[in-house]
């Protein structure tokens, strides 16, 4: 509530610059004569002085018990709230935490309530994971522009929005989120604002916004110049004009050597902060993966093969329309072959679902299918899941892409005497927590779905096994990231088992293995798959229902050159970011890993 | 010292007489407004990590719910309990004298101490606490500001809501007149921050025009020469007339950063009313003989004696006209203070006015 009825209106009182406000209904309630004791009084004042706060961060007591704050992180918010005024590029390397860096200063800016309206640009693939990341370690509710999030109204509706950068550059929404003035503006994955000709930039450059956070590990992808664009759109005219730059501080025409390193790094140190992983002084483990490649049973074997013709056949017989623009149907087949490869009982269900609502000859076909899947007996991955866990002395974590092979796995190792906990998107908090607090203490292993396992921290666990495997390296990545992330103090062993022959066999050998995907080190994914991510998992399906197997193969290798290309890429534009911030001075650290 | 959240939390459910359950480390709290609803709190971070219960710090879910409530209840009524004037003249400081009282005549008056949170912000935030404390005859109150004594709770008489609505009005003007010096630092300290941003944006962009004209200016004297088609420039390939289009784009940014910067730079200042306490209390109009300890000086003096025992009006020295710290009465019956004494360090101290 704003100003109270008693309380005067700015110009009537003619404070023309105090605004008076009275949240609370205290002149109301002297006026009504509502009085409470001297002891509620004293009560309501201490709630004020203990906000105030002493410490560096207000927001630090309520962060420290939901995150782990590194140091780094905490100077870096620091620098960007005291010295910056808000307006920074965090570029500091990869998997030191950008994205809490981001989220803690929101944060301390939220408790100061100098910030309401939040507009956060992301890749399309990283919404709903900034989304999760807001909601789990930040207790923030943010909406994602999509119509894909129930809770989206409209883009003007929310104050509080994440939006992928391909949605907010067309021209409808780009006038919406530029006709409103954001308190804070993040911009994930900054370096595709590199170019200040394309729509990305332009888009960035029509925000307007009090407070400006991008995100980079890499701000210079080919050349000094890109940088330049950066810093332009955090405050214009620091480094001058861009002739001016390039003759100050290029030392090569090419733009990939520095001239004047410290006139620069003073510059630069009035709005970006980089850390390097050395500078922080933080263990990080390695990753270490098998493969547990099986022969499938006979009974194995006729079921993957009829249920693929199965999927095959309904695929090719929907109009090509459908097909291609991967409409609700191609989205549940794509489901069905997964649930097929997960496990006997994910597929028997999946199964038997579709019978109730099929027709009388697809009825028929369903009931043999069923039939199969009744003569499997358990599945040759069970069995090795169960001697993985007999052999391992260390806790487990098991992964699962649906609900019924989470129950199946559960069950098989509990008749073996383990001791279990579950985890899913399905259940509520409360159960959440208890079966996080059971792992922690008794359980051996937790078997988890991806579906709510954001936020988790279970450092304490050290190995993984992805008893299915997702079709997509990010959700690889996001389920190797509950245990290998910063705190996690040992290796990191992450088992796949597959059946020989499947699709995700080839997977795992071309595409995963070709990158190095279980040897990357956290947050490196995203440099390297940009937006090609979203197109894997439809591109491997439709070959596979079209070529079959040998032209799935054919594609998944292709697929497979072109990320270790892009991987390669990477690479050397995380060394080309070394290599020219080398002896440029940024991170607030003072070189020992503390403040 | 400020109260730890725990103390805080544990003074809360006390009050609001809610229902807590420990166990271990752990608390389990059923609020009296939702006794459906158990809360499982926690103030030790290890606690809150092994059984998944919240850790209670400033900004988490379950303080942000009490302190919403206490802030709620932030009025209060009280009244200070009387003085006693006789013991009050006694402890007014004397060299040669004491008081001896004669009458007190006892006002009962109210009064009204407002707390507001001050807040200024620009980029960057600054707060703090600013009390306005005023009597019913709307004149601030300043000994009510460091006033420690005993209060006692009861019911206000004699005050009506016409009163204290004007009250309140009158606290505004106070308030306005509190903040106003620290808010024109601040106002001035933001102008010189905005105007360095829109002076560095100005000569940005002056650059920029400066570029793209001498570029346009080569590639003119290029075309003249004839070394050149078309008025292009070597290295930018840009035409006068582009160069004026871009003069003019570099115009409009220019126009928009320094609005921006506008924006960034805009100071807010607001007063949140935090909590308010009426209070009664009385205060004595005081005839009293300040007599010398040789008895033979006297002189009648009338004091207003305050709630916390202080003379409202300061007693003035009747030589230099300042307030007293320890009084003199000389045989002649002037009423000096310490250093208006002339000192003959032989015989003694002596009124400065006429030597008695």
């Amino acid at each position: 509530m704003d100003v109270g009825r008693f309380m005067p209106s700015e110009e009537e009182t003619g404070f023309l610059n105090l605004r008076i406000r009275d949240p609370y209904g205290i002149a109301d309630s002297l006026l009504a004569g509502r009085f409470n004791s001297l002891d509620w009084l004293d009560l309501c004042l201490s709630s004020y002085e203990l906000s105030s706060g002493t410490c560096a961060l207000a927001s630090g007591p309520f962060l420290e018990s939901r995150i782990v704050m590194m140091p780094h992180q905490v100077s870096a918010v620091l620098k960007v709230i005291d010295q910056m005024e808000g307006r920074a590029l965090l570029a500091d390397e990869v998997g030191l935490g950008k994205t809490i860096e981001a989220c803690m200063i929101y944060s301390e800016y939220a408790l100061m309530g100098l910030v309401s309206k939040v507009l956060i640009l992301t890749p399309p693939a990283l919404t709903y994971q900034w989304k999760e990341e807001l909601r789990t370690k930040f207790q923030e509710k943010f909406t994602v522009a999509s119509p894909h999030d129930p809770e989206f109204k409209g883009y003007d509706k929310h104050e509080k929005m994440i939006i992928s950068i391909d949605t907010a550059k067309r021209s409808s929404v780009k006038e919406k989120i530029c006709g409103t003035y954001w308190d804070l503006l993040i911009i994930d994955e900054a370096h595709r604002l590199k170019n200040s000709r394309t729509q990305n930039y332009k888009l960035a450059k029509a925000l307007s916004s009090k407070y400006l956070l991008m995100l980079t590990a890499t701000p210079l992808q080919n050349n000094l110049g890109e940088l330049y664009n950066l810093v332009d759109l955090i405050r214009p005219g620091l480094l001058g004009s861009r002739l001016e730059f390039e003759s100050r501080f290029l030392a090569d025409s090419k733009g990939r050597r520095v001239a004047n390193r410290l006139a620069l790094q003073e510059l630069l140190s009035k709005v970006m902060v980089r850390t390097t992983r050395k500078e922080t002084n933080l263990p990080f483990t390695k990753r270490f993966s098998k493969t547990v490649r099986m022969s499938s049973k006979q009974s194995e074997h006729e079921l993957y093969e009829a249920v693929t013709n199965y999927v095959r056949s309904r695929y090719l017989a929907l109009p090509k329309a459908k097909r291609d623009r991967a409409a609700t149907e191609v989205f549940l087949l794509i489901t069905l072959q997964r649930q097929l490869a997960s496990s006997t009982p994910a597929i028997s269900k999946a199964l038997r679902k579709r019978m109730e609502k099929a027709g009388p000859d697809e009825a028929k076909e369903l009931g043999k299918l069923l039939q199969l899947a009744k003569s499997v007996g358990e599945d040759s991955k069970c069995g090795a899941v169960k001697e993985l866990v007999r052999a391992t002395s260390g806790k487990i974590l098991i992964f699962t892409t649906f609900l019924e092979t989470q129950e199946y796995v559960r069950a098989s190792l509990e008749k073996i005497g383990t001791k279990v906990a579950c985890y899913s998107g399905a259940m509520d908090e409360k159960e959440r927590q208890l079966s996080l607090k059971s792992f922690k203490e008794d359980a051996k292993v937790l078997v988890c779905t991806e579906a709510g396992s954001e936020g988790m921290n279970l450092q304490f666990c050290n190995i993984v096994v992805n008893y299915d495997l997702p079709w997509n390296p990010l959700k690889v990545e996001q389920r190797i990231g509950r245990v290998h992330r910063l705190g996690q103090e040992k290796d990191v062993y992450i088992f796949n088992l597959t059946m020989k022959g499947t699709i995700e066999d080839y997977i795992l050998e071309l595409l995963y293995e070709k990158i190095q995907l279980f040897q990357l080190t956290i947050g490196d994914l995203e440099l390297i798959l940009g937006d090609e991510v979203r197109k894997i998992e439809p591109k491997i399906f439709r070959s596979f229902m079209e070529r079959g197997m040998r032209g799935a193969k054919r594609e998944i290798e292709r697929m497979g050159l072109d990320l270790e290309r892009r991987r390669e890429r990477a690479e050397t534009v995380m060394k080309r970011n070394e290599m020219i911030f080398e002896g440029v001075r940024l991170s607030p650290l003072d070189g020992n890993g503390s403040k | 010292m400020s109260p730890t959240v725990e103390e805080f939390v544990k003074r809360y459910l006390k009050l609001s007489e809610s229902q807590a359950k420990a166990e271990g480390e752990c608390l389990f709290v059923s609020l009296r407004g939702e006794p459906e609803h158990v809360y499982a709190i926690t103030f030790s971070r290890e606690e809150a990590n092994r059984k998944g219960c919240e850790l209670v710090a400033v900004g988490s879910p379950f303080f942000r719910l009490i302190a919403e409530d206490a802030r709620r209840r932030g009025v209060a009524f009280a009244s200070i309990p009387k003085v006693d004037p006789k013991a009050a003249l006694e402890k007014i400081q004397c060299i040669n004298c004491n008081f001896e009282l004669e009458s007190a005549e006892e006002t009962r008056q109210h009064a009204l101490k407002l707390t507001y949170l001050f807040t200024i912000s620009t980029t960057k935030r600054r707060q703090k606490m600013v009390e306005v404390a005023i009597s019913d005859s709307g004149k601030e109150l300043p000994w009510l500001y460091s006033f420690r004594g005993c209060l006692r709770g009861g019911e206000p008489e004699g005050i009506g809501e016409d009163e204290i609505r004007s009250l309140l009005e009158r606290s505004f003007q106070i308030l306005n007149e509190k903040v106003e010096k620290e808010l024109k630092e601040i106002r001035d300290e933001t102008e010189r921050y905005l105007s360095e941003a829109i002076n560095r944006i100005q000569s940005y962009y002056a650059q920029l025009r400066d570029e793209a004209i001498n570029q346009a200016e080569f590639a003119r004297s290029q075309a003249q020469k004839g070394s050149l088609d078309k008025r292009r420039g070597i290295f930018t390939k840009m035409s006068y007339e582009e160069a004026e289009k871009l003069i003019a784009e570099y115009d409009k940014l220019e126009a928009l950063d320094i609005e921006k910067e506008r924006s960034r730079y805009q100071v807010k200042a607001e007063a949140t009313l935090v909590a308010a306490i009426l209070l009664s209390f009385s205060s004595f109009k005081c005839r009293a003989i300040l007599r010398n300890f040789n008895g033979n000086a006297s002189k009648e003096i009338v004091v207003r004696l305050l709630p916390n025992g202080d003379v409202e009006e300061p007693i003035l020295c009747d030589a230099c006209k300042r307030p007293i710290g320890e009084i003199y009465l000389c045989s002649n019956g002037h009423m000096v203070g310490e250093e208006c004494l002339t000192k003959r360090t032989s015989i003694g101290e002596f009124c400065t006015l006429c030597d008695g």
